[in-house]
C-alpha cells in the first residue's frame, strides 16, 4: 500500500513556472553543453528544475523564506544532499526563525528515511542550538520500533545520552530491547554503554552491579546458548574485575559445569574457556604454580583449539589453528622469560574452568 | 604458490543450518530466510557441477559491461546519489582496474575533468560540481584520480587546499567531522588520512590525538564503531584499523580481540561476511571485514606470528561472492533477491581479490580465469597504482621543501 501523508507533493509547479521565482535565472551544473560529465544521472524534470533553481540562489547567497521553501523541495528529491541541509540552516539563522518546527519537520523525515546521515545529523545540530532533548528518546524509541537495529537510531541516542546526560530509565530500556530480541546485538552494545556511563569500575572490584549483570547474562546464555552478543556481553563486563575474563567463581563454575557435566561444545563456549586458560598462564606463569600449571595449560589450549578446528567450529578452522601456534610460541617466550628472570612475587590468582579437576 | 580450490561439501553447509527449535526471535526468523536462499543457489550449482565443471564462474564480461554503461549513464533511481557522485566513480574505476580494464586515454581524461569539476576552491571534493567538501567525496575522488594515474589526473589535486580543508574539520579530540557542521565518525579519520597519506601532506599537527580518539572507538566486542560507545561494525572496523596502520599506530589497539571479532563475521553457511553480531550477510563486508584481513597480517608479523594461510575461510568467502551475488546481466548484489548497483559491485570484487591473494600466494576458487588483480588493503587500489601515485606525490613534497 502506498503511503499517502499530508507532506506528498501531488501537482509539482516546476520552479520555472512558478511567478515568486521569475527574476531568477537558473544555474545548470555546467558552463556549457558540450561538456560529457560522466556518471551522468537520468534526472526528472522536476529534480533539475529544482536544484538548478537552488544553485542559482545558493550563488547569490540568498537566504530567504522562499529558499527555505526551495530547501524542503531539494531535501524531497534527495535528503542525502548535505549541502543543501547545510544552507536550510543557515537561512533559517538569517532570518532569525525559530527552530522548534525543525523538530517536527526532521522527526517527519527520520521516520521515513531512518538510514540517513544527513538527517540525524541536522537534527543533532537543531538539537544542540535548542538546548533541549526531551523529544530525542522518544524519536529514536519511535525509529528503533521500525528497525531494532538502526545504526543512525542507537548513535544518537548514546550522543544524546552523553551530551544531556539523560542515563534515567535506560538500563530498562536496554533490558526490554533484549527481552524484544535477545539476539539483538545493538541492545546489548547499548546495555553496556549504559553500564559503563553510570558505573565506576576503575578499582577492579566485583560489585553489586557487575555480580546481577553477570546474573543477567548467564541467564540469558542459558535460555539461548549459541548467542553470540550475551557472551561478548560477559566479557565486556568481566574486563572490569582484577582476574578479567576468569575473575570470576561464578561464571568459572558456570563453564566448567556447561563444558565437563552438560557436555556442551557451542563454540561461544569453547572460546571463552580458551581465553580463560590463557589469562589464567598470563596471571600464573609468575608464580610457583607456575611450574606445573604452564604445561597443563598449554595442553589444554590446544586441545581447545584443535576441537574448534575440527568438529565445531570448521569455518573459522584457519585461525583456530593460527592462534593454538601463536599460544605455544608466546608461552614458550613467557616460559624463557620466566626462567631466566625469576620472580619471588606471589600473586595470587587461579582460574578453575580451565583444567579438569 | 598457486592453488586452485575446491567447493565445500554440501552436507558440511547443511550441519551448520541455524535450528529454529531454539528460540523464534525476529533475528533468528531472518536468518533462517537467508540461509534458506543461499542454501538453494549452492545447491542448484552443485547439480550443474556434473556438466560444467568450470563452475563457479566469474561473470567478467558481464561486469565490465554493467560497470562501463554505468560510468557513462545512470537511471533516474540513482537522483539520491547526487551528492555521491565520485564515490560512483570510484565503485565503478576500481572494479574495472581489478578485472584488467584499460581505459582510453581521452576517456580517462574526460573523468579528470568532471571530477575537477567537483573540486571545491576552498579545498577538498564535494559530492558533485559546485557542492560542499565532504571527506567521503574527497577519498572517493583521491582515490578514483589515483586509479586514473595520469599526470592529469594528479594535477587535478590542489594540494595545500587540501590541506586546508582537512585542518578545518580536524576537531580537538583528534577525530574528523565529515564536512563543516558535519557528523563526526571514524569514517572521518580514515578518510582524511587515506588522502593525506596518498597525496604525502600529512603533519604531526594534522594527525594529534587522531590515533587515542580511533582507538577509543573499540568496544569490548573487539570490533571498532562509529564514535565511542556505539556498536563495533565492519565498515568502521576497516576505517579504525587502515587509519591506524597509516599512523603506524596499529599497536594502541587490542588486535587480539579485534582479529577474534573479525572472524566471527564470517557466517557459517553463506560464507560471506555479516557488517555486526548477529546481523544479515552482506557482500561489501567482503572488503569491509575481507580487507581488514591483510592489515591485522602486518600486525602479527611484528610479533614474529606471521600466519601461514587466510585467517577467515577464504574458499567460502568465494562461494558465496560468486554463486551467491552475481547478477547474470552483470554487477553484483548484497544477497540473492536484492538488485545490482556499483557499490556492491565494488565492494564484492575487491573482497573476491583479498580472497584469492593471500600474500604471494593466489587461492582461486573455479578456473584461472576467475583471477582478478591484487588489491591494497589500506587505499582498496591497485598496489601498483597506489605505488605509482605515492611517487608522485612524494616528489611534489620534496619539491617543496
Amino acid at each position: 500500500m502506498a503511503d499517502s501523508s499530508d507532506d506528498e507533493v501531488p501537482k509539482h509547479v516546476l520552479f520555472k513556472d512558478r511567478p515568486e521565482w521569475k527574476d531568477i535565472e537558473p544555474l545548470g551544473e555546467y558552463d556549457s553543453d558540450e561538456e560529457q560529465p560522466v556518471v551522468n544521472i537520468e534526472y526528472s524534470a522536476e529534480f533539475k528544475d529544482c536544484y538548478d533553481y537552488f544553485r542559482a540562489v545558493a550563488q547569490k547567497r540568498e537566504y530567504t523564506q522562499r529558499v527555505l521553501d526551495l530547501t524542503d523541495t531539494a531535501i524531497k528529491f534527495n535528503p542525502a544532499n548535505y549541502t543543501i541541509w547545510g544552507y536550510r540552516f543557515d537561512t533559517l539563522k538569517a532570518l532569525e526563525k525559530d527552530l522548534r518546527p525543525e523538530l517536527e519537520y526532521t522527526k517527519r523525515i527520520i521516520l521515513k528515511q531512518p538510514k540517513n546521515y544527513q538527517v540525524w545529523n541536522y537534527r543533532n545540530l537543531i538539537v544542540t542550538e535548542l538546548q533541549d532533548a526531551s523529544n530525542e528518546k522518544e524519536l529514536t524509541a519511535l525509529a528503533l520500533a521500525e528497525d531494532s537495529k538502526n545504526y543512525h537510531a542507537w548513535d544518537y541516542r548514546i550522543s544524546i545520552l552523553r551530551d544531556f546526560k539523560m542515563y534515567d530509565g535506560e538500563l530498562e530500556f536496554a533490558t526490554q530491547m533484549i527481552e524484544d530480541d535477545v539476539r539483538n546485538n545493538s541492545a546489548w552494545n547499548y546495555r553496556d554503554f549504559v553500564i559503563h556511563r553510570t558505573n565506576n569500575f576503575w578499582d577492579g572490584v566485583e560489585t553489586d552491579v557487575i555480580k546481577s549483570e553477570i546474573e543477567y547474562t548467564l541467564d540469558k546464555i542459558t535460555k539461548l546458548m549459541d548467542n553470540e552478543s550475551a557472551w561478548s556481553y560477559l566479557r565486556g563486563i568481566l574486563a572490569n574485575i582484577s582476574g578479567g575474563i576468569c575473575g570470576s567463581k561464578r561464571v568459572n563454575d558456570f563453564c566448567h559445569n556447561l563444558y565437563y557435566n552438560k557436555g556442551n561444545r557451542c563454540r561461544f563456549l569453547l572460546s571463552f574457556m580458551l581465553d580463560c586458560c590463557f589469562r589464567d598462564h598470563e596471571v600464573t606463569y609468575r608464580t610457583k604454580e607456575g611450574d606445573e600449571r604452564g604445561p597443563q595449560l598449554l595442553a589444554r589450549i590446544k586441545e581447545l583449539c584443535l576441537e574448534l578446528a575440527t568438529e565445531h567450529d570448521v569455518t573459522r578452522k584457519q585461525y583456530w589453528m593460527h592462534l593454538s601456534k601463536s599460544f605455544e610460541k608466546m608461552i614458550i617466550k613467557a616460559e624463557l622469560e620466566r626462567q631466566l628472570y625469576p620472580s619471588s612475587e606471589d600473586e595470587d590468582s587461579t582460574c578453575s574452568c580451565s583444567t579438569e579437576d | 604458490m598457486e592453488n586452485l580450490l575446491k567447493l565445500r561439501d554440501i552436507n558440511d553447509i547443511r550441519k551448520n543450518l541455524t535450528l529454529s527449535l531454539e528460540d523464534s526471535t525476529e533475528t533468528t526468523e531472518e536468518q533462517i530466510k537467508v540461509e534458506k536462499m543461499v542454501l538453494k543457489k549452492y545447491e542448484d550449482l552443485h547439480a550443474q557441477l556434473n556438466v560444467n565443471h568450470n563452475l563457479p564462474e566469474l561473470l567478467k564480461e558481464h561486469h565490465k559491461r554493467f560497470l562501463s554503461s554505468s560510468l557513462e549513464h545512470l537511471s533516474s533511481s540513482y537522483e539520491t546519489l547526487d551528492a555521491s557522485r565520485p564515490w560512483i566513480c570510484y565503485w565503478i574505476l576500481h572494479p574495472l582496474s581489478l578485472l584488467g580494464v584499460r581505459l582510453e586515454d581521452s576517456y580517462k581524461s574526460r573523468i579528470v575533468r568532471f571530477l575537477a569539476k567537483c573540486q571545491s576552491p576552498t579545498g577538498g571534493f564535494g559530492g558533485g560540481p559546485g557542492q560542499m567538501p565532504h571527506l567521503a567525496p574527497t577519498y572517493a575522488a583521491v582515490n578514483a584520480l589515483a586509479i586514473l594515474g595520469t599526470e592529469e589526473a594528479f594535477k587535478v589535486i590542489n594540494r595545500p587546499k587540501l590541506y586546508e580543508f582537512l585542518l578545518s574539520v580536524k576537531q580537538s579530540n583528534g577525530s574528523f567531522a565529515m564536512h563543516h557542521r558535519g557528523e563526526v565518525d571514524i569514517r572521518g579519520a580514515y578518510c582524511a588520512l587515506s588522502v593525506a597519506s596518498l597525496t604525502s601532506i600529512i603533519t604531526p599537527e594534522l594527525v594529534a590525538n587522531t590515533a587515542e580518539w580511533i582507538v577509543s572507538c573499540q568496544t569490548y566486542e573487539g570490533g571498532f564503531a562509529g564514535s565511542p560507545g556505539a556498536e563495533a561494525h565492519g565498515g568502521y572496523a576497516f576505517c579504525g584499523l587502515a587509519a591506524l596502520v597509516i599512523l603506524n599506530k596499529a599497536d594502541l589497539c587490542n588486535h587480539h580481540a579485534l582479529l577474534r571479532w573479525l572472524v566471527n563475521r564470517q557466517m557459517s553457511v553463506e560464507g560471506g561476511f555479516q557488517g555486526r553480531t548477529n546481523k544479515q550477510v552482506d557482500s561489501c563486508y567482503s572488503f569491509w571485514q575481507g580487507g581488514a584481513f591483510p592489515l591485522i597480517y602486518t600486525i602479527l608479523a611484528k610479533e614474529g606470528l606471521t600466519p601461514e594461510n587466510h585467517l577467515f575461510d577464504a574458499r567460502a568467502l568465494q562461494e558465496y561472492i560468486l554463486i551467491c551475488c552475481q547478477n547474470i546481466h552483470g554487477g553484483l548484489i548484497d544477497k540473492p533477491g536484492k538488485p545490482r548497483d556499483a557499490y556492491h559491485t565494488c565492494y564484492a570484487l575487491s573482497g573476491l581479490s583479498i580472497a584469492q591473494h593471500f600474500l604471494n600466494n593466489k587461492q582461486v576458487l573455479g578456473t584461472y580465469k576467475n583471477e582478478l588483480a591484487n588489491t591494497h588493503p589500506l587505499y582498496n587500489i591497485r598496489p601498483d597504482l597506489v605505488r605509482k601515485a605515492l611517487l608522485y606525490f612524494h616528489s611534489l613534497k620534496n619539491d617543496a621543501t
